[in-house]
């Protein structure tokens, strides 16, 4: 009947409108949560399809970012146990020792953005979801205090432990890094070798010398 | 672990604090000072700041590139192309359409219920079957049937008129004072029912 389209279409609208002014926030959870490997715009496809199915269940608007936190950290989840269940034993080891997979291909980074992004994202769940919601433009604190359930003397302690660890990573990286040792470096596909620590030549011979060494 | 002058680990709590306020704009004229005094002390300071403020702004840049991929995500279309076709306009008088058929089928079994309960035959004339031709009036009064009475407030009920003379098919109505009233329906197509 006419009402029951007006209260659909109502919700759509409602949903839509909600998504808008929070798709972003979801986007920086899901990068926090996600697990390795999983395309971003995958996952925030199923975040906003369940915002738009459960819009209803959402009575108050300003608890709409904790509301979609929520909804984002079950998709990264669910997109996580797929992983292990489907994880093929040949590239564990890789993805563990390749840091480069945390952050997406697709993302068209700066040199410097995709280091400091990978620094940030080595960080514990605890330090980098602050850090990097915080990051995103006219968020205050206190809103990031709201949607993660913290207090904002919290947030402040965890964001000011985060960026001190975020500098003191970033800045060794950076010290490490540049210049490249490794011209082989510059290319992504090249393999990377470990370099071995040269001995140093032997100053004297090592074994025992003959009587006719000794002698000659 | 492998320092170097510099090294941010060695930074004071005090410094991470100033910088941290600088670098979202929450310096007032007191910490500022505290800045320049800091750094008076130490010439390395605005280095190490220069170094914080670079890595802030690389780490700005990259959410937003993570925001950048949201942008293009709306939740209307992928809501409509997951459920049915996101064709605008035609969706929603599809779904109007399905709700008056159901309204429709609904109404037919309660008019195919009633004539099967009190028959079909008319005595005045031929009819088309099934149709329930409502031509009501005032006529008198009856009581209403056990099943109904107390329950009913809108709707047809059973009436056992006090003659005796059979069940009859009522309106619910209500009166000018707001009571509730049983209204009989005579209906040319429906006949009435002389034994239940």
């Amino acid at each position: 009947m006419g009402w029951r389209t007006n209260t659909t279409e109502d919700a759509r609208a409602r949903a839509s409108r909600l998504w808008q002014a929070h798709r972003g926030f979801a986007s920086v959870v899901l990068m926090v949560h996600r697990p390795r490997g999983a395309e971003l715009s995958d996952l925030l496809q199923e975040v906003a399809l369940r915002v738009h199915r459960n819009i209803g269940a959402l009575r108050d608007e300003g608890a709409a970012p904790g509301w979609i936190r929520t909804i984002a950290r079950n998709v990264a989840r669910s997109a996580r146990r797929v992983k292990s269940l489907s994880v093929d034993p040949d590239r564990v080891s890789e993805d563990i020792e390749e840091n480069a997979l945390l952050v997406p291909d697709a993302l068209s980074l700066r040199e410097e953005a995709r280091r400091v992004l990978e620094c940030a994202l080595s960080l514990p769940a605890s330090l980098r979801e602050p850090l990097l919601l915080r990051a995103i433009e006219g968020l205050s604190q206190a809103a990031i205090a709201a949607a993660l359930g913290l207090t904002e003397s919290a947030v402040e302690a965890r964001l000011a432990r985060a960026r001190a660890r975020l500098r003191s990573l970033a800045t060794r990286t950076s010290t490490r890094e540049s210049p490249p040792a490794d011209p082989s470096r510059k290319d992504p596909s090249a393999p990377k070798l470990r370099v071995l620590p040269i001995p140093p030549a032997p100053s004297a011979t090592i074994w025992p010398r003959t009587h006719d060494e000794r002698s000659g | 672990m492998d320092t170097h002058p510099g090294d941010p680990a060695d930074w004071s709590r005090e410094e991470n604090r100033l910088f941290d306020a600088a670098l979202d704009g929450d310096t007032d004229g007191a910490s500022w000072e505290r800045l320049r005094a800091r750094a008076a002390g130490d010439g390395a300071m605005w280095e190490r700041f220069a170094e914080a403020y670079r890595v802030e702004a690389a780490l700005r840049s990259a959410v937003k590139a993570v925001i950048d991929v949201a942008e293009t995500t709306d939740v209307a279309e992928i809501a409509g192309g997951a459920s049915r076709p996101p064709v605008a306009g035609v969706a929603p008088r599809r779904r109007d359409a399905g709700a008056w058929l159901g309204w429709a089928a609904a109404l037919l079994m309660v008019a195919l219920h009633l004539s099967s309960i009190v028959g079909t035959a008319d005595p005045k004339g031929p009819h088309d079957p099934g149709r329930v031709d409502l031509q009501e009036s005032p006529e008198r009064a009856g009581s209403l049937g056990s099943a109904a009475r107390g329950r009913a407030r809108s709707g047809f009920v059973m009436i056992r008129p006090k003659d005796g003379s059979g069940l009859r098919v009522g309106r619910m109505a209500v009166d000018d004072l707001g009571r509730p009233s049983v209204v009989p329906v005579v209906n040319r197509g429906v006949a009435r029912v002389e034994s239940m």
